[in-house]
């Protein structure tokens, strides 16, 4: 007799719909998340295709149906460590990584207050801080805060402790370890963006004012660290001239083999970020080709109609910081006009692709990948993957690979 | 249910209690509302604020609760007093307490009106207690579904839609107009790439998929019939078919729409020289010649050597189709490959405005560019005329060469684009007073939004 439960791993867009679809028909679904809060990569986004909705707008849709569904149920802080058994009858193992926080919490913010340790933001690329206890970010759900172990000074700081009233932490907590038996297993682990220091003559991670699409994206969300406001990372000024380098390692055999999909509609729609706070900022856009597929036609458009953003065919071959000013030079070919070009920009944005996250922090789960670490197979076994740990997508695409395989993995569970 | 009786509940935590005159609060709302419990607890989802609440459900009879605290969803899960309890958050935390700066207001008085968080906190209850009071719950009304699925179009889409809902244990009515199952992928010779690693074309499997599907005893195959009329509700259709002069009613919960394109109407495109240059083909005919054995130029039947490849022939252009057709460029490195398998000397030409092959499928891309006989280049064509012996003569300017040039090839083939068959007519028949299609915000030029 097959177990009827589905385990999904990742709770990002992909992961939470297929959760959702299969526990929808019917069946108890698990789903396991690495970071303290799901909604993954979408969550980090101002606005997203196909409707430029804000974030929260979808994935509040979703986290609404987790909640009203008891068919559901998921660890945050959470990982795969170990799978046995086969399709209809699986065994994993789940180590559950202590929050330090617990059900008590009412995020009231009076442990950030008192925090006296600052940390680098995750959430944010780096761009944004946060105290070592912290919210996830302002929509995060669990609504719950999460201190980061590896900078908070722990039981002899303790400042926090005291300042909860509702005695919501707990500095001892320890790692967990949980077993669940499933009869499939979704692979929804998402993407991690390309690491940009790898990106050397483009100046990655070097050069102060060469920021990556997510990272602008954290600019101009709305409750990222400058409330919104784009602005250069080493002086805070407004830019005026902002260049985007696409197939920043997509593309590219000694990078990423592969197009990554979505970097030509992200940086089109950074556009738009630009021009409502900008009227007057210019853009370039360097390209190999302009992706734009299907409908999103309409949208390449009306970026196009834009005067003040032209689009040059060639590859960037070189980003350099100009002494004293923090501008940046890129030199670049622009192929139809047969030139080699210089041109000085206040900011820089490289379109960097996607790396299926298992190719960075491996899974413990025996499926097959190829050389660049997207998953391949895994189906005879009941194990499917979906979203972009299959290949690169966008949301959309994502969202209907994942209701396709919940529907693979009822199939499994009710054989 | 039994006698409404509400009981409100104000946390007084999270610097809700400090900062909100209670007393007027609880005045307020007694007056106006008479809730028959009213408390305050300092930590009210705390256990013990949670145990408070529930001794007044066990023993005062409490069934309706207004937890007057924070947002749900802060605590979204712990105000949960079983089915028969309802619950309404007003969250007077964020919406009041916290989001609410005195912008230099004067210090309140006694005169309440001059105390506005107050104020804003009792609205919030007395709104809270209003939709408790009103509130009725639903009763479920159980209706017999049917649980037989209908799929509308027996191409790719359809069949593999048809599979899986029959291998997951529904009934299925695959209904197709066409005599014979298989829509355009069983026109094709080959297909693009669908596995790992993307690289090279592959045998159809289209036939694989149509044996399977009519093995399948849950899939009811109906082929050369058209759909009349769709009634009813979700769960509830009645579908009218015609099968040859025969018309039957199908009982059918859901529909699976699949019906697929149709490609754009070539003899638009005689700006391209088609319909009036006999080797100017487009690539849904460059498919059939390929799948039938016979791809030799169709003015004379000789071999063909060389052929250009036109893409966007219509698509991305305001005059014909304004979107992409995302599989034009995938389709015509697969055709090239078909021209390199006649002859080691034969040569392809693709002239595009940008080569979209996203994600893996840059995989095939890469495969063809290191093809020595696919020549690919970004391109504007500037005109296409007959030239001598059958040839085709295509003028490229804005090219990537530098300057612009002129091919002869056997054979020119214009990747045509798709319309959406449901851009035209309604092919879903609904017997509706909204129409026969799905109301559609039209924002994605024909297709279903």
């Amino acid at each position: 007799m097959s177990n009827n439960s589905i385990l999904v791993i990742g709770g990002g867009f992909s992961g939470l719909t297929a959760a959702l679809e299969a526990a929808e028909v019917g069946h108890e679904v698990f789903i396991v998340e690495k970071m303290p809060y799901l909604g993954g990569r979408v969550a980090q986004l101002k606005h997203y295709f196909p409707k430029l909705c804000p974030p929260s707008c979808g994935l509040e849709i979703n986290f609404q149906r987790i909640k009203n569904n008891p068919r559901v149920k998921y660890f945050t802080l959470a990982e795969v460590v170990g799978v046995s058994g086969g399709p209809g009858n699986y065994e994993v193992k789940i180590r559950i990584k202590p929050r330090y926080v617990n059900n008590n919490c009412t995020a009231c913010d009076k442990c950030v207050e008192v925090c006296p340790v600052e940390r680098n933001s995750d959430f944010d690329f780096n761009v944004g801080k946060t105290k070592a206890i912290y919210r996830p970010h302002l929509m995060s759900f669990p609504m719950r805060y999460v201190i980061d172990d590896q900078v908070c000074e722990g039981t002899s700081c303790a400042k926090c402790v005291e300042a909860c009233e509702y005695q919501a932490i707990d500095l001892e907590e320890k790692e967990k370890e949980i077993t669940l038996n499933v009869g499939s297993l979704l692979v929804a682990t998402g993407w991690v963006p390309y690491d940009v220091e790898k990106l050397t003559n483009l100046g990655g991670g070097q050069i102060p004012n060469v920021i990556t699409n997510m990272q602008l994206e954290r600019l101009a969300a709305p409750a990222g660290p400058t409330d919104g406001k784009i602005q250069r990372p080493s002086d805070g000024a407004e830019p005026k001239r902002i260049a985007f380098v696409q197939c920043a390692g997509s593309r590219d055999q000694n990078h990423l083999d592969y197009c990554s999909y979505i970097c030509c509609m992200a940086s089109l729609k950074h556009c738009t970020y630009i021009r409502e706070q900008y009227p007057d900022a210019e853009v370039v856009i360097y390209y190999i080709d302009l992706r734009a597929p299907g409908r999103y036609e309409k949208f390449l458009n009306n970026i196009q109609q834009d005067e003040k953003v032209l689009m040059v065919k060639g590859k960037v071959a070189k980003i350099e910081e100009e002494p004293g000013s923090g501008d940046v030079i890129v030199t670049a070919e622009d192929i139809m006009g047969g030139l080699k070009v210089e041109e000085r920009f206040n900011l820089v944005v490289l379109a960097t692709g996607m790396q299926p996250s298992i190719a960075v922090e491996d899974l413990a789960l025996d499926v097959a990948k190829d050389d660049q670490g997207f998953i391949i197979g895994g189906e005879e076994k009941g194990v499917f993957a979906v979203g972009c740990a299959k290949m690169p997508l966008d949301v959309m695409t994502s969202a209907e690979t994942a209701t396709g395989a919940a529907l693979k993995a009822i199939q499994t569970v009710r054989r | 249910m039994a006698d409404k009786k509400i009981g409100v509940y104000i946390c007084t935590g999270c610097e809700i209690g400090e900062n909100v005159n209670m007393e007027k609060v609880t005045e307020y709302i007694d007056e106006e509302c008479s809730p028959a419990v009213m408390k305050q607890v300092p930590f009210l989802c705390g256990k013990e604020g949670l145990a408070q609440i529930q001794n007044d459900i066990d023993g005062e009879g409490v069934n309706r609760v207004c937890v007057a605290a924070c947002s749900p969803r802060v605590m979204w899960d712990v105000f949960d007093f079983g089915p028969d309890v309802v619950v309404d958050r007003a969250n007077i935390r964020e919406l009041a307490v916290w989001s609410f700066h005195d912008p230099g207001l004067p210090e309140p008085e006694e005169d309440e009106m001059s105390d506005p968080l107050t104020m804003m906190v009792r609205d919030y209850i007395k709104m809270s207690v209003a939709k408790l009071d009103r509130k009725t719950k639903p009763e479920a009304e159980p209706i017999e579904l049917d649980k037989t699925i209908m799929v509308l179009g027996g191409g790719l889409t359809g069949l593999t839609a048809a599979l899986d809902t029959a291998e997951t244990g529904y009934d299925v009515v695959l209904v197709e107009k066409e005599d014979k199952l298989g829509g355009f992928a069983a026109k094709m010779y080959k297909q693009t790439p669908t596995k790992h690693p993307y690289e090279k074309a592959e045998a159809p499997s289209i036939n694989e998929l149509i044996s399977r599907v009519e093995a399948n005893d849950k899939i009811k195959v109906m082929t050369k019939t058209s759909l009349q009329l769709i009634k009813g509700a979700p769960g509830k259709f009645k579908a009218t078919v015609k099968q040859g002069d025969e018309e039957q009613v199908l009982s059918i919960g859901s529909v699976i729409l699949a019906t697929g394109w149709k490609p754009y109407d070539a003899s638009k495109l005689d700006s391209l020289g088609y319909g009036k240059i006999k080797n100017v083909v487009t690539n849904v005919e460059l498919e059939q010649l390929a799948k039938n054995g016979k791809l030799n130029r169709p003015s004379d039947g000789q071999p063909v050597l060389s052929a250009a490849f036109i893409q966007c022939a219509g698509q991305r252009d305001a005059e014909h189709l304004s979107y992409c057709s995302s599989v034009c460029c995938m389709g015509s490195l697969k055709q090239a490959g078909y021209i390199r398998e006649l002859n080691d000397e034969a040569k392809a030409y693709i002239f595009y405005k940008d080569m979209r092959t996203p994600g893996v499928y840059e995989n095939y891309y890469r495969a063809a560019q290191d093809d020595p006989g696919i020549f690919l280049t970004k391109s504007e064509i500037q005109e296409v005329t007959e030239g001598e012996n059958g040839k085709v003569l295509v003028k490229v300017t804005d090219n990537l060469l530098g300057e612009d040039f002129e091919v002869e090839v056997d054979l020119l083939v214009l990747a045509t684009g798709m319309v959406p068959t449901i851009a035209d007519e309604p092919v879903l028949k609904l017997g509706y007073r909204l129409g026969e299609q799905i109301p559609d915000l039209d924002l994605f030029d024909g297709f279903a939004d």
